[in-house]
């Protein structure tokens, strides 16, 4: 009894000190836009957000605390997130410092062969031939089901609450 | 335009804004502080957070210069001499990567002595007194403000807080002093020189 009591309370006390050391890490992963199209659609889980994002977009940045809000709260985890940036592959460091400051977890997606031009168009009609890239933007974002079918599609028109209460119905 | 970079240009450079006409200084002590705290939900740690030693040697100085303001961030070197200050335009730059601050220090500006000689922490009242030597030593000035940014201000302080807690946890040597500049209580001025404060300083701070 005696023994089990120092391990619980050792086993504790290193629960502690791992805790209050925890390491924050970023989750940026480089990746075709093709292999990522297969990662959205191969995923099990019941809802799948791709959302487009854009470090340098104040649409981005602003709605963005409250998506992290959402993600560090679910209890469920019954969706999957994946951010696209918009960043250039040369520009991870950026991207990462961007993350590491506001404490940003969420997987992210660089695209190794992100068009010179026309981002938005390549990738959202490469993930959702039926959307309409042309009324999306940064801070825009898709929700699939579990069989791939669009739930919801967002765009420039949505407000920000709009879009943030989108994302409390499917993020839990 | 973003909504931090509105706040900027209004009320970066100082929080004498006219924003905060409405307000009135008044003294604080460390229950105040706390309660401030636990209200805006502040990640601060005990143990980080100072405030001015006295009203004639430390608080005058500060008031006299141009360090009695917020938000905003000084940073020192190894040495303690000044690298620079930062504020919400450059913070996730040089905050998130610390290759990105100054090297070279600013030669006319005080150094980390005239801050840490000044301090006492809010709740022992013990002198600064911290022989470790770090890398960089950052004082993050913060006060209890109230006006119509503070949510957004009270945002700021805790995103430096909160990066330059996970920089420490990834392993950088360094120190944080959250650097409260109200006025203190823990003075005990005299009725008289109590009034003569705060009428000066509800005076030029609420203009």
């Amino acid at each position: 009894m005696r023994y089990l009591f120092i391990i619980s309370f050792f086993l504790t006390a290193c629960y502690s000190i791992t805790a209050q050391n925890e390491v924050f890490k970023t989750n940026i992963q480089l990746i075709e836009l093709e292999e990522l199209k297969e990662e959205i659609f191969e995923s099990e889980k019941e809802y799948k957000i791709a959302f487009i994002f854009n470090q340098f977009c104040p649409a981005s940045r602003d709605i963005f605390p409250d998506l992290d809000k959402l993600y560090k709260n679910s209890i469920q985890k019954n969706f999957e997130l994946f951010i696209i940036s918009e960043t250039k592959e040369k520009n991870k460091e950026d991207l990462k410092d961007h993350l590491f400051y506001y404490g940003y977890e969420e997987p992210f997606y660089i695209l190794k062969d992100k068009p010179l031009l026309g981002f938005l168009k390549k990738t959202i009609q490469s993930i959702c031939e039926g959307c309409d890239f042309k009324e999306m933007g940064y801070s825009s974002f898709i929700i699939f089901n579990k069989n791939n079918e669009v739930v919801v599609q967002t765009n420039y028109n949505h407000t920000e609450e709009e879009l943030v209460s989108i994302l409390e119905k499917y993020m839990q | 335009m973003n909504n931090r970079l509105i706040l900027l240009l209004v009320s970066i450079i100082t929080f004498s804004v006219s924003a905060q006409k409405e307000y009135t200084y008044n003294f604080k002590n460390s229950d105040s502080l706390d309660a401030y705290i636990e209200r805006y939900e502040l990640p601060f740690q005990e143990e980080d957070i100072y405030i001015t030693k006295d009203s004639e040697n430390s608080f005058r100085p500060y008031y006299e210069s141009k360090f009695l303001r917020s938000p905003i961030i000084y940073v020192f070197n190894e040495e303690g001499q000044f690298l620079e200050s930062i504020n919400n335009i450059t913070s996730e730059k040089k905050l998130a990567n610390f290759k990105k601050l100054r090297k070279r220090p600013e030669k006319n500006e005080p150094s980390l002595d005239f801050w840490t000689s000044k301090i006492v922490h809010y709740k022992t009242g013990n002198d600064y007194d911290d022989p470790k030597k770090y890398d960089y030593t950052f004082v993050v000035n913060w006060g209890v403000f109230e006006h119509e940014q503070i949510q957004q201000v009270v945002d700021i302080w805790s995103e430096w807080y909160n990066v330059l807690m996970r920089q420490k946890a990834k392993g950088e040597n360094i120190k944080i002093i959250l650097f409260n500049i109200d006025l203190q209580e823990r003075w005990e001025l005299s009725p008289y020189m109590r009034k003569f404060v705060l009428e000066n300083v509800n005076r030029s701070w609420g203009e």
